[in-house]
């Protein structure tokens, strides 16, 4: 177990939004560069880095790349690079890198099984935990329902090309197999989950226990507080000077 | 306290169906009793679970007209009243575990201790009663072990035993178990029929539907057979009596040059799913020759299904080697991991090359293991002992010359038992070799020439 599993998930994502909102709202772009450096510390003490590094990059550079186009290279309907166009696009990039790395990172360490088993604990309405549950497990339960058919397809002998043409026949000859069997799976499964009482429509109780303490639930209570005062602080002042 | 269940069913057919599954038939299931249900494959009985578990009829679907009776409540169904079930409270009373036993977990809980508690804890039962209930089922059932083990990982026979666990935790009145003992092996067979046992002394009664209820026929009160949808009672008397197979191996059919040739061979072999995780599988040695029809033998969770893949080239070893002659042929135990076309004839052609050739490869196939009138059928509209052999003909179709079949009679009727015998000694003549995994201890001894026994100690001996 790592350390972030000791951590109660809702301590995480306060601490993540607290993190968030006040870089955005700040716009610094020296504050940005440090939050992103200690995402990538944290990453890193749990051998999380190179996945959240190859994330990142995937969502980042393109954005910051739309960014250069519209602010850099075709601002004020001229083309060419300008340093105000080169530092709008930086500052624009660099709060969304933020919002994604910091996003990204909590996904890499808040395990799933304690998030939905942390709403479900909560006072939060029974079917929130069944929403989140749904939307967070779907992708892994997809993921085993397609390395089955691929192995379906590897012992009938079908070979798929190399490259990209491949890689769209393979999806083209997954997509109605992962489809159909994902739907007959889940219509199976669908009267027994009701048997057992799933989606629950009063409060429920969990097996797993969720680590928690007063100080957690301190931390999560000035995060919270700091999520929302700490922008309205550092932005109200702007909007004075510019009313 | 016990509760009689009573079930008078006039008819029952399916939505968009053209005709009955199930007519004329009275059941009365007392407290403290249990009841087979046997019948081949279709015959219906699996529906006939499915009524008495209340999973059927699907309201507004399916055409019922009779009566069910639980604890002296009277619950008409006809043509014009469909009352709505509820089926969390109903399983409370009556629990239904379905043969495909993967359907019964939720497969959103990460352990399975985890998929044990999920419907009390839905029901909102404190922790500390869950932990007491699912540490006296975990006993009853010797799956202590499997506790804190990832609920995703399970083999075949652990998957059914934990949905039988899961089951019991709730500690419902009736059980109607669809094939409980499908894919166990003879510990965990022993350790169901065990709590069976108990839980008949306890007062509960239990439905076991099975093709052939041999194993544990002593505590049989009541035989019941269905035959093309109809239901005929049967003395327990006439139930074949518990007896251990004889495993005296068949010869292998090849003689000569021609058999000693090996067309599949595991040399200290290590297999695992994952490279940093413990290894599944240490040190396994194995030779397949021409013309033999090996069996592999081993508890659930031993690593059978594992080496049956690592041999279709689906899983590589970590350290060690597998050579083989050719492609080899995979059944998989469960075939709803094998199917994936829309039509029988489609599903069994698949991967083949277009044209006239195959298309009477394919129906010589299906003659072979008589589908041939379900070409035109949706797999997923056939009964597992069908899907069974619509994805054993689409792995015939490519004429291995090693054919791995993993629990092949799993789910199976007795015909299809016959036909797949036939099978193997038509593709052992024809010097193919055979490499298959089974708990069905009459099968092994008619189908294999030699058996390897794995055990948790040393993979191979």
């Amino acid at each position: 177990m790592d350390r972030f599993q000791r951590l109660h998930p809702f301590t995480v994502l306060a601490v993540a939004a607290a993190v968030v909102t006040t870089t955005t709202a700040a716009g610094r772009w020296w504050l940005s560069c440090t939050v992103l450096a200690c995402a990538l510390i944290v990453a890193w003490s749990v051998g999380k880095s190179v996945k959240l590094v190859g994330l990142s990059s995937a969502i980042v550079l393109p954005t910051f790349a739309s960014q250069l186009m519209i602010h850099g290279l075709a601002s004020n309907g001229k083309f060419g690079l300008t340093q105000v166009g080169l530092q709008t696009a930086a500052e624009l990039g660099l709060r969304t890198a933020v919002l994604v790395v910091v996003g990204l990172l909590c996904a890499l360490i808040v395990d799933r099984h304690q998030l939905v088993a942390a709403i479900d604990l909560s006072k939060a309405p029974a079917q929130l935990g069944y929403l989140v549950a749904a939307t967070l497990l779907l992708i892994p339960q997809l993921a085993d329902r397609q390395r089955a058919i691929s192995e379906a397809q590897m012992l009938r002998q079908v070979k798929f090309r190399r490259g990209p043409r491949g890689w769209f026949q393979k999806i083209r000859l997954q997509a109605v197999p992962l489809v159909l069997s994902t739907l007959e799976e889940s219509a199976n499964r669908a009267p027994h989950l009701a048997a057992r009482g799933f989606p629950a429509a009063q409060s429920v109780t969990r097996l797993r226990e969720i680590p928690d303490s007063k100080a957690q639930r301190g931390i999560r209570r000035v995060s919270g507080l700091c999520a929302l005062l700490l922008p309205a602080l550092l932005l109200v002042p702007n909007w004075m000077d510019f009313a | 306290m016990g509760l009689d269940l009573d079930l008078d069913l006039k008819r029952f057919r399916y939505a968009r169906a053209e005709t009955d599954v199930l007519q004329d038939i009275k059941i009365n299931i007392r407290p403290g009793t249990v009841t087979a249900i046997s019948g081949d494959s279709g015959s219906g009985k699996s529906t006939l679970g499915a009524i008495l578990g209340g999973i059927l009829p699907r309201t507004g679907l399916d055409q019922f007209e009779g009566a069910i009776t639980v604890g002296g409540k009277h619950i008409a169904f006809s043509e014009n009243e469909s009352p709505r079930i509820d089926p969390s409270g109903w399983a409370q009373h009556i629990a239904f575990l379905p043969q495909d036993a993967n359907d019964y977990l939720s497969g959103i809980r990460e352990t399975v201790a985890e998929e044990m508690a999920f419907s009390l804890e839905n029901r909102g039962v404190p922790r500390k009663d869950i932990l007491t209930r699912i540490r006296a089922v975990a006993d009853m059932l010797d799956i202590k072990h499997l506790l804190a083990q990832y609920a995703g990982t399970l083999s075949g026979g652990q998957t059914r035993i934990v949905a039988l666990g899961a089951l019991m935790v709730d500690n419902p009145q009736v059980l109607v178990l669809d094939e409980p003992l499908a894919g166990l092996d003879k510990n965990a067979q022993n350790m169901v029929l065990s709590a069976i046992q108990q839980l008949k002394l306890l007062g509960k009664a239990i439905v076991v539907i099975t093709r052939n209820y041999v194993h544990g026929a002593d505590l049989v009160d009541e035989v019941l057979k269905l035959e093309d949808g109809e239901l005929s009672r049967f003395e327990r008397k006439s139930l074949p009596s518990n007896q251990e197979s004889n495993l005296d191996k068949k010869p292998a059919q090849l003689t000569g040059r021609n058999c000693s040739r090996v067309l599949l061979e595991f040399a200290g072999t290590n297999l695992g799913y994952q490279p940093s995780a413990p290894q599944i599988v240490s040190g396994f040695n194995l030779k397949i020759h021409a013309g033999e029809c090996v069996a592999l033998l081993g508890p659930n969770g031993i690593g059978k299904t594992t080496i049956l893949k690592a041999a279709a080239g689906l899983l590589k070893p970590t350290t060690g080697k597998i050579r083989t002659s050719t492609f080899p042929g995979l059944l998989l135990q469960n075939p709803n991991d094998q199917l994936i076309e829309r039509t029988v004839f489609k599903e069994v052609g698949y991967g083949l090359r277009p044209g006239t050739e195959s298309r009477r490869q394919v129906a010589e196939v299906l003659d072979r293991l008589d589908l041939r009138g379900k070409a035109e059928m949706h797999p997923y509209e056939l009964s597992i002992s069908e899907r069974k052999l619509v994805a054993l003909a689409s792995v015939l179709v490519h004429e291995p010359e090693i054919l791995l079949l993993d629990e092949p009679t799993e789910g199976l009727d007795e015909n299809a038992i016959g036909v797949l015998r036939e099978i193997l000694d038509v593709c052992t003549s024809k010097g193919h070799g055979v490499l298959f995994t089974s708990h069905d201890d009459s099968f092994v001894a008619h189908a294999a020439n030699r058996t390897v026994q794995l055990n948790a100690v040393e993979n191979a001996r």
